[in-house]
């Protein structure tokens, strides 16, 4: 018996080396070489495409490879960057950008305004299907280039020299300058693209003009960039390298980071908040930004249709503050509007008892309940549906546990895979409430408030207001944003008397950052672009 | 050879359809690919179902992707707009493979050793433990032992990274294993009950009473037939093991194709999906084929050829 235990050793010992042996071939030649940052990134980029990139994940890595016009500086506030200033016609329709003059691709050629001419004509071009060209609809027969109905070359934009360029848009858009740092409006490289067609973004064949240049890249498994050596600003730029590795499991990123295999991961989820909060309150970084989370009401179904008394009666017997503290653990902060207080240069409308107890809002609540037609002893049957998530579950428990003990409702909760939920939405056959969240393209009411215009294809409510509507239209008009921003509170105002959503809580950021790295500020656009961080020089 | 022969051509029509029910499948399926929370107005839907063929009637569709996969194109995925799924199969199945590949390998080297023992040491304390441990392995899945092992060797111990690809050897060690543990405690029973079955046969008592030693014995006489449910069951562990790595690369943040068949499915990235089934077809029906092809070079009783194809 000996030898055969002999034998099974022998056995045990070639399994392993066997193991070791066929993993450091291809191991051994990507070892990381000098100091790296490491950002634990949501999923796969959808693409690194400027035009057709359109989520968080990839505009992470876009923003690194290109620049726009404007872009967002460390505290997330518009500032020049391809171009040096702006100036604005009296009547707020025409825009003209002067370039910096040393702008530069990374293979050396110049950059110049026909580049970004190119660029927005792509986005909008039916052939490209840019997810994202709804952003550039301000601009003139954006609409009609869209719907196939005019040719890219008839947008209204054009490069008045190498480096000025004009942008004429339909009526005053403020926002503008906030949509132009997205990456729809970041230039890419004509000849590139058409030398290489669809395989112009791989590291070889990859031009670009922000601060960093692709090295490699790895689907699934990393995106690595380098700094660009053409940049205008690179004196500024300190990280050397930054590797995206894709992680769509948020716990795996949260035990990389305490592991050390990453030195940024984003959003810990809710349930492991507090143990990462007890133990890594440094590296922590929480912030609200421009997102809410809320439940939306579909008004077409006869339990809710004109009856806005039940609606309301809804929407106050919400405890925010239990919601925010209990079950998304101080990761929200209460919503009685949709549109959050710190959007730039917006104050939204004041809501009746936001300030005052939640006693005081329940005791609203079940008047307005009775005025509806309904009482203790004739409950109503309510339906949340929610996509799968725990988090959305929690959400949901607590709100029908709320709704049972204010009107002794009966709620049932119907959890639905991502895509049939949103197909339930847009179809007929929706619930009556549903979860949704809402995360703004750019800094401004605009943002939150067009989605519930009648004809907006995201109004998924169905809200249907000639008012609401006439309202938006007369903001969009105006020139002056005070003015603008008056009109629009009214307009949210009405929306919110109406109640065809409930607003709960604006979201908060969660990101862990290492010690080791600087410049990382929280902001309420919630971006973080490469080039304001860098080592501590400690390390 | 002829019957490998027929069986490859055999496996044309089953592909055709395995393809034609996926295609059903992933179509009847609510949502489509550009649905998204942030609806995109009608004509900008229109302009990207116009530029992924998906403004065509169904059957339409289904024979441009047939023409297609005869020319080699799986078309492009949906949801990954810079890639084919060609390129993602070809960038990915390299890692799945590897990894498939040495989970299999470990499962069979670990398997048959502890089997074998097991089976030797038959009531003794060794038997009784393993047979516990693989009773314990056996009912816990893949996507259970994963988190558990990492947490433990990469955030307790310290001793293995947590997840990734391509930075040290160590990333190996974890997904395998936890794939390959619930294959190591079911070879680890099929082999001890073909052990023992083996063990009291005529010709081992016979060797026994040549005097023959007990390695040799163990070795060179009982292992081949223990071997037979062995290979039997490599077909489906094969398939298992494919179908862990789904979950287990997801887990473990490793670029192979596995993940795929998830995000591909969440996504209603129609083509993506089923550029996998095929690629996973394929890789069952032939891993099957060989199989087969070793079962009857292990056991003389088992000729394709002379039964004409079996």
């Amino acid at each position: 018996m000996c030898i055969i235990l002999k034998h099974l050793k022998v056995m045990f010992v070639l399994a392993f080396v066997f193991l070791c042996l066929s993993s450091i071939s291809h191991a051994a030649e990507s070892q990381n070489q000098g100091r790296v940052l490491r950002i634990s990134n949501d999923s796969e980029p959808v693409s690194i495409d400027p035009q057709l990139c359109n989520t968080v994940e990839s505009y992470r890595i876009v923003r690194d490879l290109f620049e726009g016009l404007v872009c967002e500086n460390a505290e997330g506030e518009i500032c020049p960057a391809a171009a040096t200033s702006w100036t604005l016609s009296p009547d707020g329709k025409v825009y003209t950008f002067t370039l910096r003059d040393n702008l530069k691709w990374s293979n050396g050629d110049p950059v110049v305004a026909e580049d970004f001419v190119y660029a927005l004509r792509r986005g909008v071009d039916p052939k490209i299907a840019s997810q994202q060209s709804y952003l550039l609809l301000p601009i003139i027969n954006a609409q009609d280039i869209i719907k196939n109905a005019r040719r890219p070359e008839e947008l209204g934009v054009r490069a008045i020299s190498a480096n000025t360029l004009e942008i004429r848009v339909t009526n005053p858009t403020p926002y503008l300058i906030d949509i132009l740092a997205g990456p729809i409006a970041m230039p890419v490289p004509k000849a590139v693209i058409e030398k290489f067609g669809k395989e112009w973004l791989k590291s070889g064949n990859i031009v670009s003009n922000g601060p960093y240049v692709m090295e490699t890249w790895v689907p699934h498994e990393r995106i690595v960039l380098k700094k660009s050596q053409s940049y205008w600003d690179r004196d500024n730029v300190n990280i050397e390298k930054v590797c995206f590795i894709p992680n769509e499991f948020h716990t795996t990123a949260v035990r990389q980071f305490v592991a050390g295999e990453v030195d940024i991961a984003f959003a810990v989820p809710i349930n492991q908040f507090k143990a990462v909060a007890k133990q890594y309150s440094e590296a922590l970084f929480t912030h609200p930004h421009l997102a809410i989370y809320f439940f939306g009401i579909n008004i077409d179904h006869p339990t809710f249709k004109d009856n806005p008394k039940l609606r309301r009666a809804l929407y106050y017997a919400i405890d925010r503050k239990v919601l925010c503290e209990k079950i998304v653990l101080g990761n929200g902060e209460p919503a009685y509007t949709f549109t959050p207080p710190f959007v730039k240069g917006y104050q939204p409308p004041k809501v009746q008892l936001a300030d005052e107890p939640y006693e005081k809002q329940l005791k609203l609540a079940r008047q307005l309940f009775a005025d509806a037609g309904y009482s203790f002893e004739k409950p109503i049957e309510l339906t949340i549906s929610f996509n799968t998530g725990e988090d959305h579950k929690k959400i949901a428990i607590a709100v029908a546990a709320m709704w049972k003990k204010a009107f002794n409702a009966n709620v049932t909760l119907r959890n639905e895979e991502w895509k049939v939920f949103i197909s339930n939405l847009k179809s007929d056959v929706t619930s009556e409430i549903f979860r949704m969240g809402w995360v703004a393209n750019y800094n401004s009411p605009h943002a939150f408030l067009d989605i519930f215009a009648s004809d907006d294809s995201s109004n998924m409510v169905r809200y249907s207001d000639k008012i609401y509507d006439g309202l938006l239209k007369q903001a969009g008009d105006i020139l002056d944003i005070n003015e603008r921003h008056r009109v629009l509170s009214l307009a949210e105002e009405r929306l919110l008397y109406a109640q065809p959503i409930i607003p709960l809580f604006f979201m908060k950021s969660r990101d862990l950052v290492s010690k080791d790295i600087e410049g990382f500020k929280p902001n309420i656009l919630n971006r973080h672009p490469t080039k304001y961080l860098r080592f501590k020089a400690t390390t | 050879m002829t019957y490998a022969f027929k069986r490859l051509i055999g496996a044309v029509p089953l592909l055709l359809i395995i393809i034609t029910l996926a295609f059903i499948l992933m179509r009847s399926v609510p949502g489509g690919p550009f649905d998204q929370d942030r609806n995109v107005p009608p004509e900008i839907e229109a302009n990207l179902k116009a530029a992924y063929h998906l403004d065509k009637p169904l059957y339409v569709q289904y024979l441009n992707y047939l023409g297609g996969v005869i020319r080699g194109d799986l078309g492009p995925s949906f949801k990954y707009h810079d890639y084919s799924v060609s390129q993602l199969i070809k960038k990915g199945a390299p890692v799945s493979l590897r990894i498939g590949g040495l989970a299999v390998l470990v499962a069979l080297i670990l398997g048959i050793s502890l089997g074998a023992m097991a089976a030797i040491y038959k009531s003794r304390l060794f038997d009784n433990i393993v047979m516990g441990m693989t009773m314990l392995f056996l009912a816990m899945p893949s996507f259970v032992i994963a988190p558990a092992l990492s947490l433990l060797f990469a955030v307790v111990l310290k001793w293995l990274p947590v997840g990734g690809w391509g930075d040290t050897p160590k990333q190996y060690f974890l997904p395998i294993i936890s794939l390959a543990i619930p294959q190591i405690a079911y070879i680890t029973r099929l082999v001890r009950g073909a052990m023992l079955e083996v063990l009291q046969s005529r010709y081992i008592l016979f060797a026994k009473a040549r005097g023959l030693k007990a390695a040799r014995i163990i070795w060179v006489h009982a292992i081949r037939p223990t071997m037979l449910p062995v290979v039997s069951y490599l077909g489906p562990a094969t398939a298992s093991i494919l179908s862990g790595s789904i979950v287990i690369e997801q887990i473990f943040s490793i670029p192979g194709i596995g993940r795929y068949f998830i995000q591909g499915g969440l996504n209603r990235d129609y083509t993506l999906v089923l550029g996998m089934v095929i690629f996973f077809g394929v890789l069952i029906i032939l891993s099957n084929l060989l199989m087969d092809l070793i079962y009857s070079g292990l056991n003389p009783r088992v000729d394709y050829e002379r039964r004409g194809g079996g």
